[in-house]
Parts: structure tokens; C-alpha cells; sequence
């Protein structure tokens, strides 16, 4: 599947970020599509809590975890696991759910789970970005 | 974005072409939703699949979402709002 980037809103210009619309599923329950940033510098993914407040995934039992942006800055984030699917393919992966991250991007696909089960192109160029799930991994 | 219109061939499509003509025809494949979301600084809104039209917007993600089935929509996105989504490295 080939998706195009996405301009969005910047100072002092817009930008344009590699977006795919993923929804998200728990158990039962399920988001609509969510534009999600594809992140190849995250070592994991990360979801606002939003998302797993609305879902019904309990993060009270999870030991919090620090993840560390790129100055080195800690945030608090739990370990999870969800179910993905883009445009009909699932798959699931690990995630971490965070209250810290901003609200630009609060869903961020990362290598862990999300690069590890899927064959990613970026093609910048074109602003174009193709992602295949990997036949093995898809449910 | 300006881009300086400049002549040039574009050999590798073995036409006479312009960097402006080049330029153009890339960006016109993206998804633009600068001018739709302009207007919106915090919160989620929900957008038509066709990302023309701004359909639902609210403070939370489970006050769209509440919105959205109330109004029987179908065939939406979501996104976060921002007023810049530029010069992050997201990088975690």
C-alpha cells in the first residue's frame, strides 16, 4: 500500500510528515483510523493515553517505564500490546502508552514491533511512503 | 513554499520540463491539510476520508469519537490538532 505524506499546519512553513491512518483494536472495542506518524528514528511505538482510556486498557497494574527523547529528557510511558490495522491489514504490536508526548504526534510508529513485522519505503522524493505488513505476521 | 521557477529538462522523463512543473505535479499527491487545520490549535478533529472537510471537532479523543457515533458519521480520520506540527524530532 503506497500512502502520500501529509502537509500539516508549521512554522515558519508547513510541513509535510509520513502519516497512515491506523485504527486501533482491544478485545472488543476499536478507534476510527487515527493519522499516525511513521517514525524509522523511535525504537518503539508510542500512544497517548487517550487511546487506551478510550479502548479500556488498564494501565493501573503496568509498572511505569522511562523512555528518554533525543536530549536525553526522560518521560513516563506503560508497556502494552494492541492490534493495528491499515486498511484492512492487522497486525498486532507492542506499544507504549504515554501521558507525555505532544500533541502534534501523539501516535508514533517506531522500529519495535511496528519496522520489525512490516516492509517500509519512504520515498521522499515522491512524497510518497509504502508499507507492507509482512505475509508471516498478518492476522 | 516558494520555489525558484527555473528552466531545466527533466531527463530522467525524457521531456522538456520546469523545476516549478516538477515541483507541482509532487505536491499535488500529498494529502494538504494546512488550510483546513489552520484554524485549530489543541484538541482532535475528525476529518472526511476525502480530507476536504473538517467534520467533528472536540477537546478529547473519546468526545470526537462520542460526536462522531452520535451523528452516525462514517468514513472519517482523526487527528491531533496543532498549531505547528514542524521542527519536532520525535525520535524516542
Amino acid at each position: 500500500m503506497t500512502f502520500p505524506y501529509t502537509t500539516l499546519p508549521g512554522l515558519p512553513i508547513d510541513t509535510k510528515r509520513p502519516l497512515i491512518p491506523i485504527r486501533f483494536i482491544y478485545k472488543e472495542k476499536s478507534t476510527l483510523p487515527i493519522l499516525s506518524l511513521v517514525d524509522s528514528g523511535a525504537d518503539y511505538s508510542y500512544l497517548t493515553v487517550e487511546i487506551a482510556d478510550l479502548l479500556g486498557i488498564s494501565l493501573k497494574g503496568i509498572k511505569p517505564q522511562k523512555s528518554f527523547g533525543i536530549n536525553g529528557s526522560p518521560f513516563l510511558c506503560f508497556s502494552s500490546e494492541i492490534t493495528i490495522d491499515l486498511a484492512g491489514d492487522k497486525i498486532t504490536i507492542p506499544v507504549h502508552f504515554s501521558p507525555e508526548l505532544t500533541p502534534a504526534f501523539p501516535v508514533i510508529l517506531g522500529q519495535e514491533g511496528f519496522f520489525s513485522q512490516a516492509k517500509i519505503i519512504f520515498e521522499r522524493y515522491s512524497w510518497n511512503l509504502e508499507i507492507k505488513f509482512l505475509e508471516e505476521n498478518r492476522q | 513554499m516558494q520555489v525558484k521557477l527555473v528552466k531545466a529538462t527533466d531527463q530522467s522523463r525524457g521531456k522538456s520540463s520546469t523545476c516549478q512543473t516538477w515541483y507541482n505535479e509532487r505536491m499535488q499527491k500529498t494529502i494538504d491539510l494546512s488550510t483546513l487545520l489552520k484554524n485549530y490549535s489543541t484538541g482532535w478533529v475528525a476529518i472526511t476520508s476525502d480530507y476536504k472537510k473538517i467534520v467533528v471537532s472536540g477537546k478529547t479523543l473519546k468526545e470526537v469519537t462520542k460526536k462522531i457515533n452520535e451523528k452516525k458519521l462514517s468514513n472519517v480520520v482523526l487527528i491531533s490538532a496543532s498549531k505547528n506540527y514542524r521542527g519536532y524530532v520525535t525520535s524516542v
